[in-house]
């Protein structure tokens, strides 16, 4: 984590994101799973504009 | 509730004055904003200024229109010059913009008359409109349920007769979700079409502003006074002959409440005895759009809101820090490809709109959920409250589509139900004229509304607030 260019003011919260103890974070290894989901999905030509 | 309809007539006639408007509003607000949250902050002397100078100008024969004199309110996302503008949040507690946001400068314009700033779920980073800097806004049908979000306090105040109409913004639902669960009209236009300059973003690419009001008549209204030059002369069809509209295959009319199953069955019908032909629609591939509008909105409001974290960072509301600490972990690689999905889903709408004119879905698959739900049960699935109540509206803000809820009964707990009109981009006058005629034919059934301008369920919450002698 120390090599990862992240907030410093948000590093109390990226554990509960890895290892959520509150609830507070909730569902984010679900999104992950989920963009590997759409990083399969064949988009083709289609450009991000 | 009050109407701009009946409101407008009244005061182009000298029968009542902008300033007895305005002092009928605040004395409601007054008497109710301890408990309901409504308003964040009231601008009691800007809105004097105004409806002052409203009543000098119409009594000199200088009538501006429709929305001359009428009180109305803004969520407090929308910048206001000399006013407060917290987006609901602790980080801008002291924040007093020098400028007017663009959509206000309009509405000074036309002589409208600024009550105050409404509440919202912090940043409008959430869509149950809990707050745990000002309160929570609760559902005016029901104090123990939540109004919806983010645009709470801005679908109460309309309820509550306290502003006439309420602009918010739009995201994943924040519009269209509080108004299906308080039973108002809710639309979003096209993305674009009415400005956000002026206005805390929280993603840029899916924020819409857009118009709270008691009817569609209104909307329309307020809709033709931001957006001059389009579709200001619409008025209701004789009947909806020739008009095709879309009823989605999937997603759309699954894990719903029974109930609000059995409503859209009937605003079908009565659509089809005004001569629409309700035609099945293959939609686009759904089941990834919340990730695709996450993936977005994620990287986004950290890209705006970094700013405060070093000052500010420990003001956030807990909710809106973990969404921006998850944004950290949003690769450019995640954002690009929803950005292209987005695309996509764009394209396969315009192919849906060259088969349909319009698609007709529920607001929302439930009723008001009560006060600090997490999850609902739907279809005999659990979802959490969020996914659900965003499920029928985050997709249109993704293709941009302008969209209305409108309200169409009441569930046996006495809470309203909605349906959802969707139009191809830019397609705002088949959206409005439709609604309009369905208004016409009572096929949409708003609010059910006391003598006193209030919702019967509020009369009876705030009867002792309401009935007190006024401080004025």
């Amino acid at each position: 984590m120390d090599q990862f260019p992240s907030y410093e003011e948000l590093r109390g919260e990226i554990e509960e994101l890895v290892a959520p103890r509150y609830g507070v974070i909730s569902g984010f290894q679900e999104i992950l799973e989920e963009i590997k989901v759409l990083q399969e999905i064949d988009l083709k030509e289609i450009d991000p504009l | 509730m009050q109407t701009i309809k009946q409101l407008a007539l009244l005061i182009k006639s000298g029968e009542i004055s902008p300033v007895d408007c305005l002092q009928e509003a605040l004395k409601k607000i007054k008497k109710t904003n301890d408990k309901s949250h409504i308003f964040i902050t009231v601008c009691e002397e800007r809105a004097y200024a105004e409806a002052y100078k409203a009543e000098k100008e119409i009594s000199r024969g200088e009538y501006r229109g429709p929305l001359h004199g009428i009180p109305y309110t803004l969520k407090d996302l929308f910048n206001t010059k000399d006013v407060r503008t917290t987006g609901g949040s602790k980080v801008l507690d002291d924040n007093t913009p020098n400028e007017d946001a663009r959509v206000v400068r309009i509405l000074q314009q036309k002589g409208a008359v600024l009550l105050g700033k409404t509440n919202l779920h912090e940043f409008a980073y959430g869509i149950t409109g809990e707050n745990s800097h000002y309160g929570t806004v609760t559902n005016p049908h029901d104090g123990t349920r939540l109004a919806g979000g983010s645009s709470s306090g801005s679908a109460a105040a309309v309820v509550m007769g306290q502003g006439v109409f309420s602009l918010g913004t739009d995201t994943g639902g924040s519009i269209r979700v509080p108004s299906a669960l308080c039973g108002i009209v809710g639309f979003k236009p096209t993305y674009g079409l009415l400005s956000c300059e002026g206005v805390i973003p929280f993603c840029w690419s899916l924020d819409h502003v857009g118009i709270l009001t008691s009817s569609v008549y209104d909307s329309q209204q307020v809709f033709a006074a931001l957006a001059p030059g389009r579709n200001e002369n619409l008025s209701f069809s004789p009947s909806l002959n020739g008009l095709k509209i879309g009823i989605p295959e999937t997603y759309f009319y699954e894990k719903l409440d029974p109930e609000i199953e059995q409503r859209l069955e009937k605003v079908k019908k009565e659509i089809e005895s005004l001569g629409a032909r309700l035609v099945s629609v293959e939609m686009p591939e759904l089941k990834n759009s919340r990730t695709v509008s996450l993936v977005l909105q994620l990287p986004e409001a950290l890209s705006y809101y970094s700013r405060y974290l070093e000052d500010k960072g420990k003001l956030f509301g807990d909710d809106v820090k973990a969404g921006l600490t998850a944004g950290q972990f949003i690769l450019a690689e995640h954002y690009l490809r929803a950005k292209r999905m987005a695309k996509l889903y764009r394209q396969e709408m315009s192919s849906v709109f060259q088969k349909v004119d319009l698609i007709l879905t529920p607001g929302t698959p439930c009723i008001a959920p009560k006060v600090g739900t997490k999850t609902v049960e739907l279809g005999m699935q659990s979802e959490a409250v969020g996914n659900a109540l965003t499920r029928f509206t985050s997709f249109f803000n993704i293709t941009g589509s302008p969209a209305m809820t409108i309200p169409c009964g009441f569930h046996t707990k006495g809470l309203p139900i909605s349906f959802q009109l969707i139009a191809d981009v830019n397609n705002e006058e088949t959206l409005i004229r439709t609604a309009l005629t369905l208004e016409h034919f009572k096929v949409s059934d708003g609010l059910r509304v006391s003598d006193s301008g209030v919702s019967e369920h509020f009369t009876k919450k705030y009867s002792k607030e309401l009935q007190k002698p006024s401080e004025n």
